[in-house]
């Protein structure tokens, strides 16, 4: 496997049955680490400067998109490099494109099963 | 696949999925005041999008696809490529009722099952509702060509030796140079141009786009670095023209680069643009501000237990503050009372404040209650044709959970009663002079331990004289009462059973529960409920609820050595009389008060507690018995007991199983002195008394 079991993940979803669900697909695939924001300015807090290996975001939520959470996470040097994965509803080209340029690593369309979601991190961390 | 962390999950989802629907109501009612609010738009979709995504989850098809269908009508409307109409909020309210209904229906039967009926037709409405275009092709399906995913780095590579002042661009496009020596996280474009999603060309287009963007961004925001910056970048992403060409081949594209103006490429090749100079002041380069999560989920059996043990808190304290007054007196010089005293004050204030506190936490605001009158209120008015609105004020006035949870149906059926009986239709208001538009005012405030709720209508209010008519019609009172009858109390007969002002009760507010339910419901709740009416200008209905069911006033009183307490809400009159006065109706016992006949019923009988006195004087008829009159509703009843000892604040405690089988009791108290005191339910005397 590609990435590490043990990699410390923020799970950040408005919805707490989402994160919930999204927290027990990770600990199928092996995840141990998982720790959840509800929103994006506490996802920002908690990340501070890189207290996290990996982050799961919805892309639609109040207050502060996915999207949105994502520039401030690349505007700030300790954490411009985190590996971000985008959970969104559809995969319009639109979307993508702006996933694209915001500099998502990856994007998941739910609803998902484990092996997606495995798949879909292993492509963000390569061999 | 339902293990039990599914089943907390599924739970989970019905709880907050059902909230969220309810809070939706409120959102389309302002939504109907202002339909190009994007906001509240925005918050509908998110809601009907949320519960789509979480149910697609957990294997709920139905709830998707009604879900989905809404959200698409809801898209198309924050999009502004439709317009909203009566009809598409009719229907999309239907639309998060059926879905209500079918997360209820998942609640107590743990599967989906079969669709509600009709829903068919109503996803069929809505997609009608939402016609026109299409949706947008995703991208998997809409790779036209397959792409060089060889050279996918060489993309990146290229765009930050050109552009090496771009470093945020480069962060974000460039994930393969590996700086740390650790392997770095690859990107989506990388990911994408691997999978053959993507052109090469496209790709370059896309980072391009970006980069131009930024630039662009930079120039609109000299003094970049706050927030806002951000919430215009990001509005600014996806413009027309980006859609209209990422979706055509890239070889199209290339050939056609009017989007872009051509001064804008040459400063993003250019290194020496002066710029560019400002992006190294990065956006929200501020650490964000600390925020911690301020609320938690508790069970509510927690919350109810650890009220229980304050109860019983406040009991042990009462016992001990009782016992420590006492030994005072009598030791009175002894500095050891003294000193138990000063700890049993101090213990007394901390128990209070104790009990305030935990009574806090079980506190709700009423707009979980009332916000679901806006809508309510809408539909009725539309289908009843009328104008009106309903203002609510003190929404956020709390109150203990289990009243909350009690409230809503007698409110449900008041607000009924305004909308339906209350305001008139236009003409009829027209015709008196007043404003077209009906009002019902709905508030909610504090007045010590009370909170007063008022339903108050404009419209055209109750003539005490029609009601006493119907009243006689209906036989709940007799001619000659009527005629004694003060106006006040002639509303008050709304109040009795039977009684509807309605000959035909409509299908609005004549469901079969009258105003009499209304009261007995309030009258559980130890509150007290007050109706005023100015025929021609309204009418208001003011509800007083005790802060919580947990504490009430009683009237404590006496039957030989028995001690009862009675709710002291329900009494009316407390009377002394001579046993001679009372007479025998067939084998019942009833005393003439104010030349109406009061049943009366001995607390003795009930149960079973004969005391010495009883036998004393028995047959003497000089004995001088107390009778407390107690009434739900209308109906009244005399109890009778031997003696008054006063009035007292008490905790109730549940009697649990053993309570199950005696009828007359609602739960006990222990007072100060330590005895242990049934507390009589009122309205389970007044049915005895009916039964005879």
């Amino acid at each position: 496997m590609a990435f590490d079991l043990s990699m410390k993940i923020l799970v950040v979803d408005d919805f707490s049955t989402m994160r919930r669900i999204i927290k027990n697909i990770l600990k199928q695939i092996g995840f141990t680490s998982i720790d959840e924001a509800e929103n994006g300015e506490i996802a920002l807090s908690k990340i501070g400067d890189g207290n996290y290996d990996f982050v799961i975001s919805d892309w639609n939520m109040p207050e502060m998109t996915g999207i949105e959470l994502l520039k401030r996470v690349r505007a700030n040097e300790a954490t411009k490099d985190l590996p971000f994965l985008m959970v969104t509803a559809e995969a319009k080209k639109e979307n993508v494109v702006e996933a694209v340029k915001a500099g998502v690593n990856n994007y998941i369309v739910k609803p998902f099963t484990a092996e997606v979601l495995q798949e879909k991190i292993s492509k963000i961390f390569p061999d | 696949m339902i293990d039990d962390s599914m089943q907390e999950i599924v739970n989970d989802f019905i709880q907050e999925a059902l909230e969220l629907l309810e809070s939706l109501n409120e959102n389309f009612i302002e939504l109907e005041k202002q339909p190009d609010n994007k906001e509240i738009l925005n918050t509908i979709f998110r809601a009907a999008h949320t519960v789509k995504g979480s149910a697609g989850f957990l294997g709920f098809q139905n709830i998707v696809e009604l879900a989905h269908s809404a959200e698409n009508i809801l898209n198309k409307l924050r999009q502004g490529e439709i317009v909203l109409t009566s009809e598409m909020t009719d229907y999309l309210l239907k639309a998060m009722d059926v879905l209500k209904t079918m997360i209820i229906t998942v609640s107590e039967t743990r599967s989906e099952g079969e669709p509600p009926e009709g829903n068919a037709e109503l996803i069929r409405k809505l997609n009608e509702l939402s016609e026109g275009t299409a949706a947008a092709p995703t991208i998997a399906t809409s790779s036209p060509e397959p792409s060089l995913s060889a050279s996918a780095p060489s993309v990146s590579e290229e765009k930050q030796s050109s552009s090496p002042v771009t470093d945020k661009a480069a962060s974000a496009n460039t994930q393969t140079s590996g700086a740390s020596g650790k392997k770095k996280a690859r990107s989506l474009g990388d990911i994408l141009l691997e999978d053959n999603l993507i052109s090469k060309e496209e790709l370059e287009e896309i980072y391009k786009e970006k980069e131009e963007e930024e630039q662009k961004e930079h120039k609109a925001n000299k003094p970049a670095g706050d927030k806002e910056a951000y919430e215009v970048a990001a509005e600014e992403i996806i413009h027309p023209s980006v859609l209209e060409e990422t979706t055509q081949p890239a070889a199209v594209r290339n050939e056609n680069p009017e989007a872009q103006t051509p001064q804008d490429k040459t400063t993003v090749l250019t290194p020496s643009a002066p710029e560019p100079k400002t992006i190294p002041q990065k956006p929200a380069a501020t650490p964000p501000p600390d925020i911690k999560e301020t609320t938690i989920r508790v069970d509510i059996e927690r919350l109810d237990n650890v009220m229980n043990l304050v109860g019983e808190l406040v009991l042990a304290r009462n016992r001990l503050f009782n016992i420590s007054s006492k030994l005072e007196i009598k030791y009175a010089d002894d500095d050891l009372s003294s000193a138990l005293a000063q700890v049993v004050a101090g213990l007394n204030l901390v128990t209070t404040d104790l009990q305030l506190a935990v009574m806090k936490t079980r506190m709700q605001p009423v707009k979980k209650v009332f916000s679901k009158f806006p809508r309510m209120v809408r539909d009725l008015s539309r289908e009843l044709g009328k104008d009106m609105e309903l203002l609510i004020s003190g929404e956020e006035t709390e109150l203990d959970k289990s009243v909350i949870e009690e409230i809503g149906d007698p409110l449900v059926h008041l607000i009924r009663n305004s909308v339906d009986h209350g305001i008139e239709d236009k003409e009829a208001r027209k015709a008196v002079g007043k404003p077209e538009r009906g009002t019902i005012r709905l508030s909610a405030e504090h007045e010590g331990n009370y909170i007063i709720i008022s339903v108050i209508d404009d419209g055209k209010g109750m003539d005490p004289a029609v009601i006493k008519r119907k009243a006689v019609e209906k036989g709940v009172i007799d001619e000659k009462s009527a005629v004694s009858l003060s106006d006040k109390d002639a509303l008050n007969l709304i109040f009795a059973p039977g009684f509807s002002t309605k000959d035909k009760a409509t299908e609005i507010s004549g469901r079969g529960v009258g105003m009499d339910v209304v009261k007995t419901n309030i009258q559980k709740l130890n509150g007290i409920i007050e109706i005023n009416s100015n025929p021609g200008q309204g009418s208001s209905i003011i509800l007083k609820l005790p802060l919580t069911v947990a504490i009430i006033q009683t009237l404590i009183v006496g039957i030989s050595d028995e001690v009862f307490a009675i709710p002291l809400n329900s009494v009316v009159e407390t009377l002394r009389i001579k046993e001679s006065t009372i007479q025998t109706i067939d084998k019942h016992e009833v005393i003439n008060l104010r030349k109406s006949v009061l049943s009366l019923l001995r607390l003795g009988d009930e149960f079973g507690v004969t005391g010495n006195a009883t036998a004393e004087v028995l047959n003497s008829g000089d004995r001088e018995i107390y009778v407390v009159v107690v009434a739900l509703a209308e109906k009244k009843v005399g109890i009778v007991v031997d003696n008054l000892f006063g009035q007292e604040e008490v905790v109730i405690k549940s009697l649990g199983d053993y309570q199950l089988g005696y009828k007359g009791i609602s739960g006990a108290t222990i007072t100060g002195d330590g005895k242990v005191v049934l507390i009589i339910d009122v309205a389970s005397m007044i049915d005895a008394v009916k039964v005879r």
